[in-house]
């Protein structure tokens, strides 16, 4: 098995040996077959290589044989807490702080009936959906790294986006600074090649916080980049474990709460008495229930009157309202899903909520989920909400979104990976916006679940 | 003999397990256990350590359900399982390299490379166990995966984050050596 670059291959050299050695193992990796066959039949030097190779490695094959070993199975699931697993009418976490509420009976029966259309889709399923499942996410995978791709190269030395520069509003870049780390941590793959990114992404929002805890200036809209700008830094700390981020995380965490009107919810402005809205409301509710899964114990009460709140937009379909029942100014859908994510979320963080709000609700986006979303805004929290609740259940609706998203995305030119802010919200978020609503709402499909 | 499994058209392939593994279904975790046991301890068997294979294995499923997050299905699911199963064998090849160190006076610096419990093996078995011990920790790796695992070059390279020249010029070295060690063992040259 020596090398000799010597011998001729198609009238020239022989190919390298490493390639020769090669073709024997995996043809893709070697020389074009045909060449190399038409090679062999004239260099014996390389057909004796091929030979020596073939040989030895038959020889390890038979020889090195092993037989196999005892079930690993029990010894695998030992190591396992049984509460890490997904069971029926009730959820506990895997691998992190454990939550053991009682679960009583009615509960359980509502969990079943939450349940039960997707379990009995599973079991009968199984197999297909989760394929399905599988191969939806191999092809938005590429297109879910060029848009990351596009928001990384975006990204300012400082840690932010030019909010104003990608088509969105100067006053929400706080918003769209969060959406943009959202869209990394969620829809990233935890690579640590993005530790950097976020690191300095977070200096940004820790910069942008005034002394009351609030991240970014005081307007219309203040709740608004508050609430996604401290769900931002919460993923960032999930990710990077950055202890500086512990303290502004505390103190944006207490200003949601003061925040809070006496009825649950949260409005657009800074202050108590704001008018509530489910809009503002649900991504105030997300960072209090990621802060709650990452160990910040002094938010269920602000979390228990959210979701009474909440319960009081619902009316009998299980659609959500914006500022009361009945109330839909563009419609129920995305209020619904925002609605449904929230209360869903909850829900698989063992925090307590009506069964029979729940199996109301659960009809609710039932019947909704036919309908594919016609805003980024509006896409995530349909693939958000329909994720918590049932992935395989609903894996058809979120095939179809999804690729919908997909067929969506610039292919060419600079804003390659992109989406067009050409919705309802994209004078406001512009192309930042855009592009990390998308990418978070084909992000996969743990990704959103707050219990994950 | 290739370990690596192929999957009957109706079963779930490895990466949709994955998507409901990653929602902690203990069901689908299960299957893929069951379905790639054999492949992960015979590769820890091979690597060097033929007693401790099933703890490693059994290790490394652990891990894979801890990193469940982690996975995409960008990339075949047992390259992930097999870059988990590389980083449990380095650490516990420096496992071993510390209580080495502490107890240097009663191992021998063989150890990493010495598969014990050789003797429940027989004579053909050892030769090939013995003559992958005269392979670099890079060498055997290359030539474990690939061989026994039936891994592509190219997904041994991403695997081990070389270059896909990299893993030819191991694996053609790695022949050559275990060729020879292959002869030295029978005392003769041929091998065939």
């Amino acid at each position: 098995m020596q090398k000799d670059t010597e011998r001729s291959f198609d009238g020239g050299r022989c190919p390298p040996s490493e390639d020769v050695i090669a073709a024997v193992l995996d043809p893709a990796a070697g020389p074009n077959a045909e060449q190399l066959r038409r090679h062999l039949a004239q260099c014996a030097a390389c057909r004796a290589l091929v030979e020596d190779g073939r040989a030895v490695v038959g020889r390890l094959r038979r020889e090195g044989a092993v037989a196999p070993r005892p079930d690993l199975v029990p010894g695998v699931l030992a190591r396992i807490p049984d509460q890490a697993w997904r069971v029926s009418g009730r959820r506990t976490l895997a691998l992190g702080r454990v939550y053991r509420f009682p679960v009583r009976l009615p509960v359980g029966i509502a969990a079943a009936a939450l349940l039960v259309l997707g379990a009995a889709l599973a079991l009968r399923h199984a197999a297909s959906r989760a394929t399905q499942a599988a191969t939806v996410a191999l092809a938005q995978t590429g297109a879910v790294d060029s848009g990351l791709d596009w928001i990384l190269a975006r990204q300012k030395p400082s840690g932010g986006w030019d909010a104003k520069a990608l088509g969105g509003a100067p006053e929400y870049a706080p918003a769209l600074d969060g959406l943009a780390v959202l869209a990394l941590t969620r829809a990233g793959d935890a690579r640590s090649a993005l530790h950097t990114p976020l690191a300095r992404a977070a200096s940004e929002l820790i910069g942008r916080q005034t002394g009351d805890g609030c991240i970014g200036q005081d307007f219309d809209g203040t709740m608004y980049n508050h609430g996604i700008a401290t769900l931002a830094l919460l993923e960032i700390y999930r990710a990077t474990g950055e202890a500086r981020l512990r303290d502004p995380i505390a103190k944006a965490l207490a200003f949601i709460r003061e925040r809070q009107s006496p009825a649950g919810g949260w409005g657009y402005r800074n202050g108590r008495d704001a008018l509530p809205n489910t809009s503002i409301t649900a991504w105030q509710v997300q960072s209090l229930l990621l802060a709650d899964r990452l160990g910040w114990q002094t938010n269920r009460i602000a979390v228990r009157k959210a979701m009474a709140w909440l319960a009081g937009t619902v009316n009998g379909n299980g659609y959500f309202g914006y500022e009361r029942a009945q109330q839909f100014p563009e419609g129920p859908k995305t209020l619904t899903m925002m609605g449904a994510y929230c209360l869903l979320a909850a829900r698989r963080l063992d925090i307590p909520v009506d069964p029979a709000l729940l199996a109301r609700v659960t009809r609710g986006i039932g019947e909704l989920a036919g309908e594919k979303p016609t805003d980024y805004y509006g896409a995530f929290f349909y693939s958000s909400a329909l994720t918590v609740a049932d992935p395989v259940a609903f894996g058809d609706a979120l095939a179809a979104a999804g690729s919908s998203l997909v067929a969506g995305q610039r292919a060419t030119g600079d804003e390659r990976g992109t989406w067009p802010a050409d919705d309802r919200w994209g004078r406001a978020g512009g192309r930042l916006y855009s592009t990390s609503m998308a990418l978070l709402a084909l992000a996969s499909p743990q990704a959103n679940d707050p219990a994950l | 003999m290739i370990i690596r499994q192929t999957e009957a058209a109706d079963t779930p392939a490895d990466e949709a397990l994955m998507v409901l593994v990653a929602r902690r279904d203990k069901e689908a975790f299960t299957t893929l256990v069951r379905r790639h046991q054999n492949g992960l301890v015979n590769f820890f068997r091979r690597m060097g350590d033929y007693n401790c294979a099933d703890d490693l294995a059994q290790e490394t499923f652990v891990r894979l359900f801890k990193y469940r997050r982690r996975y995409r299905p960008k990339a075949k699911f047992t390259t992930f399982l097999y870059l988990i199963a590389r980083r449990t064998w380095i650490d516990h090849c420096r496992a071993l390299e510390r209580r080495k160190r502490a107890y240097e006076k009663l191992v021998e610096a063989e150890i990493l490379r010495e598969p014990s419990g050789t003797d429940a093996l027989d004579d053909a078995k050892a030769r090939a166990a013995a003559a992958l011990n005269v392979l670099t920790d890079e060498m055997r790796t290359v030539v474990v995966l690939s061989i026994y695992q039936g891994f592509k070059y190219r997904e041994i390279a991403a695997m081990l984050g070389v270059p896909l020249g990299t893993v030819k010029t191991r694996m053609f070295h790695a022949l050559r050596k275990l060729k020879e060690a292959l002869s030295d063992a029978e005392g003769h040259g041929k091998i065939v």
